[in-house]
């Protein structure tokens, strides 16, 4: 099996994707680099905090201008993107990208935890966007497929996120599906239905069906 | 006992409402069977107990939103995901479901006794094994404690045949009841109810030997015993043990085809008494009851007078006017006389409403004049004969119905004849000081007729009932309406068994003599063919039990009757 550590500490470094600015042991912000490599809302980011890999899943992205000092509004440009960017070659300075996301697993020691780690991620710690070999291995332990970090994700959220957890659900299985056969994707959602069950979320499982119906 | 039959635990219990027992796996729900005994683990002692119900607790909300997403989405991925999440429903107790067991019994440090305590939270719940039925019913041993039916197992798919003793010493001490909806089992238990007291006769098992009297509507104890069509299926008792009984039949074609006894009754035996005894069934007036003796006296005044010139000696020739029976022309004439005489005289001493009474009366009556067992000629019948067998003789007694056995009108009449004459013996013997030498159990079929609120207290049968039980005359009253029978009598009913029963009124009313009666009340309601809950002095603690296979038992029967052998060496059956 792939030394996860290993392979991100060899990384080169120019492919991370941004950077801690704020952690606690229940979620993490980091700033995007550059807002064309910005991670996807619910997916998943790697940071790499020393020794071990700190997984998290992006529940929130923010974009605001960098002059927050002077509280200034941008002036509208009334230009498509890649007229802006032409124009304008100073304005990704000019930009800030922030994500939050709630961690859901680690990888210590050659092996993958769905579960907080003991250690949170410092800041400037570098994130990185996992590989679909990665997120496979993610959820694959011994053989079995595991998804049960979406309690963990929930109960992190505040009380109008949790209100519309099932459209986030939505989202996320279908990002995470990308990574998986369809037969792979039953034993997914079997997984995420027990997680749900065991901690008191039964009522989410029926939307979790509908929304893997639909897929 | 083996954690991997554990059912489940207990989650909740009072002394009023019973043990609710949550179901280690909800899908238990299917394999569990309501009746069934359970051994309940405490912390401290074991617990008896019997699963009244079974019910889905929780999830009920879940499981309608599953059915709503595979109605809306009917393709084999939807019964896929809503299969897989039935089971992780199940497993994890989203879906869960409970048992509500009546408890029974408890142990002691040596013994067991009645429950006065409940079982302590997540005590674990067992299927009752031999072993724990010994312990709380004790053991068949085929001389008094008899084993007629089995307890039920509470996992459907596993074969155990446990047996429940029934003391049958226990049993003929006191009046017991058979009761059930039609096609229940009542008269295949009946059968070998009456087969175990033969047999405990034979074996000397009573203290005194015990008579039967069978009133056998539908001539399945002097005949053959018929299965759930109407076909014939095995010996009834009658048959079983031939030297035992005396069958007679009022329909005397079959007495004849069967070589059974004629039953006779003597017109001129029958009495008032008897006349009142079949009032509601004959539709008689009140009129007609209130001038019976003024009739009588009437009429065998006259009668007396007109036939002083004749050759005809009649005890109570009204009785023969009453039925329009006439031992001879001569006797015809002289009624015709005496008639006329009688009715003028009846109207102007009494009324011509009377005279309108005594006409409908007889008219109704006269239906009694067609049937094969009513004699003209005098002398000693067969009621005579059955009193004398059942007081003096060496046997039982079978009145088998034959065709009659649906007719209401001739059940009811023979039956109260017997009865009363039974009762007027008891009470001549009584009054001279003499013990019965028997003890005489009378099998009432369709006991509601007889032993009705307003028929038991002036009928032999009531009187009987009341009276004689301490003189050893009982009843087995067998009925399919018991809350027909009055309150009285089913209080002196000491043992009971109890089949299937729909009617609410007919339920709460045999379950008034138990302990947590309205916990019984749906296992009552939830018996199957054959199952019979039994209770009372006979069996230490109430149980549902399967009654053995009839077949089975009476080979059973015969070859203990014909070996005359040791009984311990018996096999169960």
């Amino acid at each position: 099996m792939t030394d996860w550590l290993y392979k991100i500490k060899e990384t080169n470094i120019e492919e991370s994707i941004g950077e801690i600015i704020s952690s606690s042991h229940l979620d993490f912000k980091f700033q995007v680099y550059n807002p064309k490599r910005s991670p996807e809302y619910s997916s998943i980011v790697i940071v790499l905090a020393d020794n071990i890999l700190i997984n998290g899943m992006v529940i929130g992205i923010k974009m605001d201008p960098k002059s927050s000092l002077s509280q200034e509004i941008p002036s509208p440009l009334k230009r498509t993107r890649e007229q802006i960017e032409k124009d304008y070659a100073d304005i990704k300075d000019k930009l800030i990208m922030t994500c939050k996301a709630i961690t859901i697993g680690y990888y210590e020691n050659g092996k993958f935890y769905q579960k907080r780690p003991r250690q949170i991620p410092w800041i400037h710690d570098l994130v990185y966007q996992p590989s679909p070999q990665y997120i496979r291995d993610f959820h694959i332990v011994n053989n079995h497929y595991r998804l049960n970090y979406l309690p963990l994700v929930y109960n992190s959220l505040s009380r109008e996120e949790k209100a519309s957890f099932s459209f986030f659900m939505d989202t996320f299985i279908g990002y995470i599906s990308q990574f998986f056969e369809k037969e792979e994707m039953a034993k997914i959602i079997k997984s995420i239905q027990e997680s749900l069950i065991l901690n008191g979320l039964e009522y989410l499982v029926e939307n979790l069906n509908e929304i893997f119906i639909n897929l | 006992m083996s954690e991997k039959n554990e059912i489940g635990q207990v989650i909740g219990a009072s002394l009023s409402e019973g043990i609710l027992v949550q179901l280690n796996k909800s899908s238990y729900v299917e394999e569990i069977s309501s009746n069934s005994l359970v051994t309940i683990n405490g912390d401290k002692r074991k617990y008896l107990g019997l699963i009244a119900n079974i019910s889905l607790i929780k999830g009920s909300q879940h499981a309608s939103k599953l059915a709503n997403i595979e109605s809306r989405f009917l393709n084999e991925r939807v019964k896929d995901i809503t299969k897989s999440t039935k089971e992780l429903f199940n497993n994890y107790g989203v879906f869960s479901s409970a048992i509500h067991v009546i408890p029974l019994s408890q142990t002691t440090k040596y013994s067991t006794e009645d429950v006065d305590t409940i079982p302590s939270y997540l005590s674990k719940v067992f299927p009752s094994t031999k072993e724990d039925i010994e312990i709380f019913y004790g053991k068949v041993d085929n001389k008094i404690n008899w084993g007629i039916g089995y307890v039920k197992y509470p996992l459907k798919e596993i074969e155990h045949q446990n047996l429940i003793p029934i003391n049958i010493d226990i049993l003929v001490r006191g009046s017991f009841g058979i009761f059930g909806k039609a096609g229940a089992g009542k008269t295949m238990l009946g059968n070998i109810i009456a087969s175990l007291i033969i047999l405990g006769n034979k074996t000397k098992s009573f203290e005194k030997e015990v008579k039967l009297l069978i009133f056998d509507m539908h001539s399945e104890y002097g005949l053959k015993v018929k299965d759930q069509h109407g076909r014939d299926y095995e010996d009834g008792v009658g048959r079983i043990f031939k030297n035992e009984f005396l069958i007679l039949s009022p329909d005397h074609i079959l007495a004849e085809e069967y070589g059974l006894e004629k039953f006779e009754i003597k017109v001129g035996n029958i009495s008032e008494e008897d006349i009142i005894n079949v009032k509601e069934v004959f539709n008689l007036s009140d009129a007609f009851i209130d001038y019976l003796f003024d009739f009588k006296a009437i009429y065998n005044n006259i009668f007396k007078e007109k036939a002083k010139n004749y050759n005809i000696e009649l005890k109570n020739p009204w009785i023969y006017y009453l039925f329009d029976i006439f031992i001879s022309e001569e006797h015809k004439k002289i009624s015709e006389k005496t008639e006329e005489q009688s009715k003028e005289k009846i109207r102007e001493k009494i009324s011509q409403g009377a005279l309108y009474a005594l006409n409908s009366g007889r008219s109704k009556l006269r239906y009694l004049s067609k049937v094969d067992f009513i004699s003209k000629n005098p002398g000693t019948d067969s009621v005579d004969k059955i009193v004398n067998e059942l007081f003096d003789g060496n046997k039982s007694v079978i009145v088998s119905m034959g065709r009659y056995g649906d007719d209401v009108r001739v059940y009811t009449f023979i039956a109260n004849i017997i009865s009363m004459r039974i009762w007027n013996e008891a009470i001549r013997r009584i009054m001279k000081g003499e013990e019965l030498k028997y003890k005489i159990i009378i099998f009432l079929e369709e006991a509601h007729k007889f032993l009705s609120p307003t028929e038991y207290y002036k009928n032999p049968f009531g009187n009987i009932a009341r009276e004689l039980r301490k003189r050893g005359i009982l009843l087995c009253v067998i009925d399919q309406r018991p809350s027909q029978i009055a309150d009285d009598v089913m209080a002196m009913l000491w043992n009971n068994f109890v089949f299937s029963l729909t009617e609410p009124k007919d339920i709460s009313c045999v379950t008034k003599g138990l302990k947590f009666s309205s916990l019984f009340e749906p296992v009552i309601s939830n018996l199957k063919r054959r199952e019979a809950l039994v209770f009372g002095e006979m069996v230490k603690i109430p149980a549902v039990i399967t009654i053995a296979d009839y077949k089975e038992m009476v080979k059973t029967f015969k070859r203990i009757y014909e070996n005359q052998k040791s009984l311990v060496d018996i096999p169960g059956y």
